[in-house]
């Protein structure tokens, strides 16, 4: 291997020769570290390994998919794809990209498996039918060829709801008794990464962690990651201070729509989802997930709520928790006391829009209703 | 001597199906295509809320998301006698321009390219002579010689490595590999122009895929110049700035890029079968969706041109049989007037053109301009109904939607500027058994969604996508569809790598996903 590229100069020349400058190769990595939580060691040690030429072995299968998965990966902005296939994972096999098709095709999964056997991580997206004509491959059903292919895999990655639970397939009036792909990997360590779909950002930090350190982020009891669905989508959201003061939209297009408002009465189900969407900048765009453009949350990442409750429904609350009253703060120099601003630093790109929107929430804003019933409600309403 | 092929799985395509191919020594006597996935999403929009369908019905395909988004909106909206906001149709028309940017880039260079082109060969190509033909090809490239260089030594240590799937060797080496060389560093740019387009879509929407931002009778996107929270004056104008950088990369890269292959490969521009050529007129821009920005209608090889207005859409979709056997739901086609026609970029080129629609003939003159300043062909208009005129119909309809997308953000800046942020025009309520029918030109084709309302829940639901008829197994009446068709005559320089079988496939753009549904 040249020794050139296993130096960080090596990374600089490397991410020069398609105008990536050195600096967005590293922040590209170090978005995506940020992403699953790594704290600043831990980061450049993926960095580095990424540059090192240490990648991720993938091998990736589709279910019955609708495609989007694989369809926001391409549209992943930092890191971008392509810097991330010669630098970062290896896609072993993956039909979306393949070079090769058709017997071609079913030689290069085969040789994949067969070379990288116990190394490769498994992601698979799309559900599983009931009926095995309802998704084949080469005259095999995808269920059989998921479950040879996870057998040799060191992890496997449910990418999506549908991989997770069987999403919108699995909604009531679905005729292929679609699951997720778990009863076919039993015994394998799995990743649920619900969401449809959910952000590259998550699938990308776990890939990097598993590369650079051999281990997956820690999981919690529906095996996700913590680092992306510990907390619910209310609790991470921007208009959260106006939930508390018990502003809400009541149509879409109305003043407070307008002005930003809570989505809660449109049936947002954020307080129910546990996702990172708040934070995830969709298409590399600042502030960009539904709420944020003014639609509400559809639970899509939720097993409970997507696709299976209506969308204008009032959400449970889980955790519901009550807002602070007056802090005390301390005059700094003049400077915010960030305490009062009450951040919440778990993922990478959540400190930006954080930052600017408790910039935003200084401003006093007047409440000529004052507090009524629904802004009680708004503030404890129990499960 | 005959003998049969089959060709499955298809790489680079959402879905999965099965192609069966009887050759005749090495050419391609009959072709049958199959899906072999499905899922039923129409069953499940059955008996959702009507306010909620387009939800379901998007996740028929996430590349396709935005298009069953908008054309089951449009069909409840149908349904209900609803009009639409203007600034949301507007809204609407900036998506369905970015989306078919995305889509159409990522169809050629993604998608296409792989089946044309063979990495390893280029390895050992001469980084200054790549380079300079790069320049000849695209005087705008970003491309040096350094570069080559650079991108050469990534692609080596890559094969080195183990490589990955996309840069492994393609099957044919029949293009020139500094060509080939060029191509692969103009796909790793096309990507700017696939995440401008995401992006684009992002600020209006949410997210791509899957988008989230609409309503019935407008979109749930806010607008206000005085609140940093909803589309501001700002965002309006960086979106413009993302359709002025979609324009420059179809100019600079995508045509040049598809004009050249084809002078290349001056064979591919044969065309096999010509098929009736089907679009439907769309991008409205006013409340009742009767003013259209783009026209369309059918283009029958042998009895010449009909134009459908909006109002005429109900009766032309009452001419469409779909067949689908409910015992094995994966296999649909679709038919009209009991025969089968070809969607997609050249279908959409060449009706708008026998409209009269003026952006779409300068385009093509364009094209054929360049064909022509490059040593190709002359191109005639039918010469989009094959396999590389295909690519072209795509680059073609790429710049088309890209200055309608600066078009429609101008408007947008415009209308708000004066004070307009009205996004949507409350439905009045639909009455059950309604009916309603939305229809959408997606860079794959013709979409058409139909729904009936029950008591405020989903009754029947039904969808026929671009695929279903490009891609669509044979009917009933055992005819071929067009890609069926399409492949018929193709001659395989070896069996056991068909790749100009794929060629002629993938110039349709297939999707099973929205093909089976």
């Amino acid at each position: 291997m040249d020794l050139e590229f296993s130096t960080r100069a090596g990374a600089a020349q490397r991410g020069a020769s398609s105008g990536l400058s050195r600096r967005d190769f590293v922040k590209g990595c170090l978005t995506a570290a940020a992403a699953v939580g790594l704290s600043g060691r831990a980061a450049a040690q993926v960095v580095d390994a990424a540059a090192a030429g240490t990648r991720a072995s993938v091998i990736w299968l589709s279910a019955q998919s609708c495609g989007g998965c694989g369809a926001s990966l391409m549209h992943a902005v930092d890191p971008d794809l392509t810097e991330l296939m010669l630098d970062a994972v290896a896609f072993e096999y993956a039909p979306m990209l393949d070079a090769s098709t058709g017997a071609s095709a079913r030689a290069t999964l085969d040789a994949a498996v067969a070379r990288a056997r116990g190394r490769y991580v498994l992601v698979v997206d799309g559900s599983i039918p009931r009926d095995e004509r309802h998704c084949l491959d080469g005259g095999i059903a995808t269920s059989s060829v998921v479950q040879t292919v996870g057998a040799s895999a060191a992890a496997v990655i449910a990418l999506g709801s549908c991989a997770g639970w069987g999403g919108v397939v699995a909604a009531t009036g679905g005729e292929t008794g679609a699951g997720g792909i778990d009863r076919l990997v039993a015994g394998r360590p799995l990743v649920r990464l619900p969401g449809c779909p959910p952000s590259p950002a998550v699938l990308l930090g776990t890939l990097l962690q598993f590369a650079a350190l051999g281990t997956l982020p820690r999981l919690d009891a529906e095996k996700r990651p913590a680092f992306a669905y510990a907390r619910t989508v209310h609790e991470l959201c921007p208009r959260r201070p106006e939930f508390d003061a018990g502003h809400f939209v009541k149509t879409i297009g109305d003043d407070g729509h307008r002005k930003g408002y809570c989505l809660y009465e449109l049936g947002c189900k954020g307080p129910s989802t546990h996702a990172s969407c708040p934070g995830a900048a969709y298409n590399g765009v600042a502030g960009a997930w539904p709420v944020g453009v003014g639609h509400p949350c559809i639970g899509c990442a939720s097993e409970k709520v997507g696709f299976r409750t209506a969308s204008a429904e009032l959400s449970r609350i889980e955790r519901p928790t009550p807002a602070a009253g007056p802090i005390e703060t301390e005059e700094v120099s003049g400077a915010v006391n960030p305490l009062a601003t009450g951040v919440a630093g778990l993922v990478g790109g959540i400190l930006a829009g954080a930052a600017w929107f408790a910039a935003r929430r200084l401003e006093t804003v007047a409440d000529p209703d004052g507090l009524d019933e629904k802004q009680v409600r708004g503030r404890g309403r129990e499960q | 001597m005959s003998q049969s092929i089959s060709i499955d799985p298809v790489s680079r395509i959402a879905g999965h199906c099965h192609v069966d191919l009887e050759l005749d020594g090495r050419t391609i006597r009959q072709a049958s295509i199959s899906g072999t996935m499905w899922r039923g999403i129409e069953r499940v929009v059955v008996g959702r809320p009507v306010a909620d369908a387009w939800l379901y019905a998007q996740r028929i395909c996430g590349a396709c998301a935005p298009a069953h988004a908008i054309a089951s909106i449009r069909a409840t909206e149908s349904a209900y006698g609803a009009e639409v906001a203007v600034n949301a149709q507007t809204i609407r028309n900036a998506i369905i321009a970015a989306h078919a940017v995305a889509e159409h880039v990522a169809t050629f260079y993604q998608r296409a390219l792989p089946d044309w082109i063979s990495t390893p060969a280029t390895l050992a190509v001469d980084p200054a002579t790549a380079a300079s033909l790069a320049r000849a090809i695209a005087p705008a490239t970003p491309v040096s010689e350094l570069s080559m260089r650079r991108l050469q030594e990534r692609l080596r240590a890559d094969a080195a490595r183990g490589t990955s799937v996309p840069f492994r060797a393609g099957a044919s080496a029949d293009l020139d590999p500094s060509h080939a060389l060029v191509l692969i560093a103009h796909a790793i740019e096309a990507r700017r122009a696939i995440r401008a387009a995401g992006s684009a879509i992002a600020m209006l929407a949410g997210k791509l895929p899957h988008i989230q931002s609409l309503a019935i009778g407008g979109v749930a996107t806010a607008i206000s110049l005085d609140d940093p929270a909803t589309l501001s004056m700002t965002r309006m104008h960086a979106l413009r700035g993302l359709f002025d950088d979609m324009l420059s990369f179809v100019g600079d890269l995508f045509m040049p890029d598809v004009v050249a292959l084809a002078a290349a490969m001056p064979a591919w521009l044969q065309v096999r079968s010509r098929m009736t050529l089907l679009a439907l007129p769309d991008m409205p821009t006013d409340a009742a969706s009767t003013t259209m920005t783009i026209p369309g209608g059918v283009l029958a090889p042998d009895s010449g041109f009909e134009a459908i207005d909006p109002v005429s859409v109900p009766a032309l979709v009452a001419r469409m049989s779909l067949t689908a056997d409910r015992s094995n739901p994966v296999e649909r086609s679709v038919r009209l007037d009991g025969r089968p026609a070809e969607v997609g970029a050249a279908a959409q080129v060449l009706t708008a053109r026998a409209a009269g629609h003026s952006q779409s003939e300068r385009w093509l003159r364009a094209a054929a301009a360049e064909l022509a300043g490059r040593g190709g062909p002359t191109l005639e208009p039918e010469m989009l109904q094959s396999p590389m005129g295909r690519h072209i119909a795509r680059a073609i309809r790429a710049g088309i939607m890209a200055e309608l997308g600066t078009r429609e953000a101008s408007a947008l800046i415009e209308r708000v500027g004066q004070g307009d942020t009205t996004i949507r025009i409350a439905p009045p309520s639909a009455a059950t058994g309604a009916k309603g029918i939305g229809h959408y030109e997606s860079p794959h084709g013709t979409l058409v969604h139909t729904l009936s309302v029950g008591d405020d829940a989903v009754e029947e639901y039904s969808v026929i996508a671009p695929d279903t008829w490009n891609i669509g197994p044979r009917g009933a009446d055992r005819s071929a569809g067009p890609c069926e068709a399409a492949l018929v005559g193709v001659a395989l320089r070896d069996a056991s790598e068909p790749v100009e079988a794929l060629r002629t496939m993938q110039s349709f753009a297939p999707c099973m996903s929205c093909a089976s549904a």
